[in-house]
């Protein structure tokens, strides 16, 4: 694996054409995660959505191993860069092993049940494969959210908020999946306004304002 | 996919050149008779029916009859689809001026029913000032009573219902051309006034250029009376008058029965089975198939076309979207039986000649399409825009998104209405008649019109608009359910 790189991007939306990214640089080791926290609206899911291809962003570039992404070919992000949703988005139309394998399946892989199945395994979701997302709770819903991300075997991972939907107990595991995530050496971004979450995570910690981050001090949440 | 069926269909027009060894004539069969009616159902009859095959004989043709509602029977001409119409047409200075007109080949009056024993029936034209008189539209016996103030009512769907609203006291009197009133008018409680009005003669109309069919029609006919074969045709159906006599020059009247009026006065209380079920049910049964078959096509020309509009409006760039827009708001808001005709009879206007059934289906395909969009639009906007952000994140391309994604939970969302419309589309297509297509409803018509069995064809006719649907209702359901098999599970 190999870090994620973020070089002055810049980002303005809207007709007025509001300037939400101005110049973010940041660089995040192979098995390492970045915490950006921020208060809402200061455009730290604009960022996400630039890192996972969504949106396009105006200036700067992106470079993830051999794939460097100038401004305007946001597309070729799409595929390479994981992210678990706020609002976790399984397509409650195909079980939770179809939820994993979709995309596998439709790039022709060989084996597309393969790495899917290494992670429901190692969620503790094996069980459930046949299961609609219908039928789990939260907690599990996001834990297929994320197996499915990383059976597309993902240069990199993003996290948008994703203690905001769940019980006090199940938030304390979501520490735990990022830990398991940065062994396998993939960068991740964790966007929260979880202090309790970004203090349990080992990371590097930024504050998302006026377009740029801001490294906050060890300790601090 | 969709875009593809319509412009295939739009480039093969199906060719409707006749053989040059055929006479095509129109007329409207339904409740037809003397002129053109079915009795047995499927069995084509009448005088003009006789005449017609008498003149393409002369021709050396096979005379073929093309249906058509009598109101559209000059419009087939326009178009081409045949090259005469034979069915009662007045012969008049301004279809001269229009249409190359035969000689005529019956003349006569028009003549006043009104009820047996009503005290206050008219007995003359000036008596008809202000009292309500049914006739056919179009007709000389129109004008005649619109000059004597009369307050017309004119009936599109046959020859028998201005009588029959005469029995029932809807109207004061029916005035028609003679032979319609010695067969419809002919009934217990009505009576018909020996004196008539006016005089009319029939004509064969051929196409204002065809001067030379037109020529070849009148030696025929002149032909047909000298060897005594026209009178006594008419004598044989009770229509021979002194006003023919003279238009044809024929100084004797022929003698001889009139078995066709006697044989039409014996079945007239023969009911729906008079001619056996068999004939009945046929006919039925080939009307319920035209209708099953154009229906199916038509809603499958309207889903694949709905969901071409939907995903534009949807998902394509502006311009594209606005036209999916433009299509929906002009195919939903525009009567079918406009865009029907439209089809039929305006489009050749451009050089685009379609077949009936061609039209009728790309009539009804187009419509129900702008529909289908609307109800697959609504599936497509009730799936949350994250789930497509969520499918392109995992590398699936835009297409795919659609196809495995978004489209399958909209699909379920859009499909109860869409079996709404197959129901309402398989009523719809009775429009189709308008083209000259014989489907259900027109079956039912020419039926009841034959048998006088309006109630009880019309209940079995029903049933069987409820049959066709049934299995549509059917298998909706269990797709609906199949697509939300992940929707019943609880935790």
């Amino acid at each position: 694996m190999s870090a994620l790189v973020i070089e002055a991007l810049g980002r303005r939306v809207g007709a007025r054409r509001r300037l939400v990214l101005d110049g973010l640089s940041l660089r995040v080791e192979a098995g390492s995660v970045a915490v950006v926290l921020g208060p809402s609206g200061s455009g730290k899911s604009t960022l996400l959505r630039c890192l996972a291809g969504l949106e396009p962003f105006d200036a700067g570039r992106v470079a993830l191993g051999t794939l460097e992404v100038p401004a305007g070919g946001h597309a070729a992000l799409l595929g390479r860069v994981g992210m678990v949703f706020q609002s976790v988005e399984l397509f409650p139309h195909l079980r939770v092993l179809e939820n994993c394998t979709l995309a596998s399946r439709l790039r022709g892989e060989a084996e597309p049940e393969r790495e899917a199945r290494t992670w429901l395994e190692r969620l503790g979701l094996l069980d459930r494969w046949d299961a609609w997302p219908q039928s789990l709770s939260g907690g599990e819903r996001q834990r297929v959210a994320i197996a499915r991300a990383l059976s597309c075997r993902p240069a990199a991972l993003l996290w948008d908020e994703p203690t905001s939907a769940l019980d006090p107990e199940r938030k304390r595991e979501v520490a735990s999946h990022v830990a398991a995530v940065r062994d396998r050496g993939i960068p991740q971004v964790v966007v929260t306004h979880d202090a309790e979450l970004s203090a349990a995570l080992q990371a590097s910690r930024y504050r998302l304002a006026d377009g740029r981050l801001t490294p906050l001090p060890a300790g601090t949440g | 996919m969709g875009s593809t069926v319509l412009i295939s269909a739009l480039l093969v027009p199906v060719a409707l050149a006749a053989a040059p060894s055929e006479l095509r004539w129109a007329a409207d069969a339904e409740g037809g008779a003397p002129y053109v009616f079915e009795q047995p159902p499927g069995r084509l009859r009448g005088f003009e029916a006789e005449l017609a095959d008498l003149l393409a004989r002369r021709l050396a043709r096979t005379a073929r009859h093309v249906q058509g509602p009598f109101a559209q029977l000059l419009p087939l001409l326009e178009r081409g689809d045949v090259d005469v119409v034979i069915n009662g047409i007045e012969a008049t200075d301004d279809r001269a001026r229009t249409y190359a007109l035969s000689r005529p080949y019956w003349a006569g009056p028009e003549r006043l029913t009104v009820r047996r024993g009503d005290p206050h029936a008219p007995a003359s034209l000036a008596d008809l000032r202000g009292r309500r008189v049914g006739t056919l539209p179009g007709t000389l016996a129109e004008r005649m009573l619109r000059e004597a103030g009369a307050e017309v009512r004119t009936y599109d769907g046959g020859q028998e219902d201005p009588y029959r609203d005469l029995a029932l006291g809807r109207t004061d009197a029916v005035l028609l051309d003679a032979p319609i009133a010695l067969y419809y008018g002919d009934r217990p409680e009505l009576t018909t006034l020996p004196a008539g009005f006016g005089e009319l003669r029939y004509a064969v109309v051929a196409r204002g250029g065809d001067t030379g069919l037109r020529d070849a029609l009148d030696a025929a006919i002149d032909s047909l009376t000298r060897d005594g074969t026209l009178p006594a045709l008419l004598q044989r159906w009770g229509l021979w008058t002194e006003e023919s006599g003279r238009v044809l020059a024929v100084a004797s009247a022929p003698a001889g029965p009139t078995v066709e009026l006697d044989d039409w006065r014996s079945r007239r209380t023969e009911g729906i089975w008079g001619a056996g079920a068999g004939p009945v049910l046929s006919a039925l049964g080939r009307g319920a198939l035209v209708t099953l078959w154009i229906s199916v096509a038509a809603m499958v020309l309207a889903v694949a076309l709905g969901a071409v509009l939907a995903l534009a409006r949807v998902y394509g760039p502006a311009p594209l979207s606005a036209l999916a827009l433009g299509y929906v708001e002009l195919f939903r808001g525009t009567p079918l039986l406009l865009q029907l005709i439209v089809v039929y009879y305006g489009l050749p206007e451009l050089g685009l000649k379609l077949s009936p059934m061609v039209a009728g289906w790309l009539a009804l395909g187009l419509n129900y399409a702008a529909a289908e969009a609307e109800n697959d639009r609504a599936g497509l906007l009730a799936v949350p825009r994250t789930q497509m952000d969520a499918a392109r994140v995992l590398g699936l391309g835009r297409w795919q998104a659609i196809r495995h994604v978004v489209g399958p939970q909209a699909l379920r969302v859009a499909l109860p209405p869409v079996t709404n419309d197959f129901i309402a589309l398989l009523k719809d297509s009775s429009l189709v008649s308008v083209v000259t297509v014989t489907e259900l409803t027109k079956t039912y018509g020419t039926l009841a019109a034959a048998t006088r069995a309006h109630l009880g064809l019309g209940l079995l006719v029903g049933a069987i608009y409820l049959l066709l649907g049934l299995p549509f209702a059917r298998l909706s359901r269990f797709v609906e359910r199949r697509l939300g098999e992940h929707l019943e599970v609880s935790r």
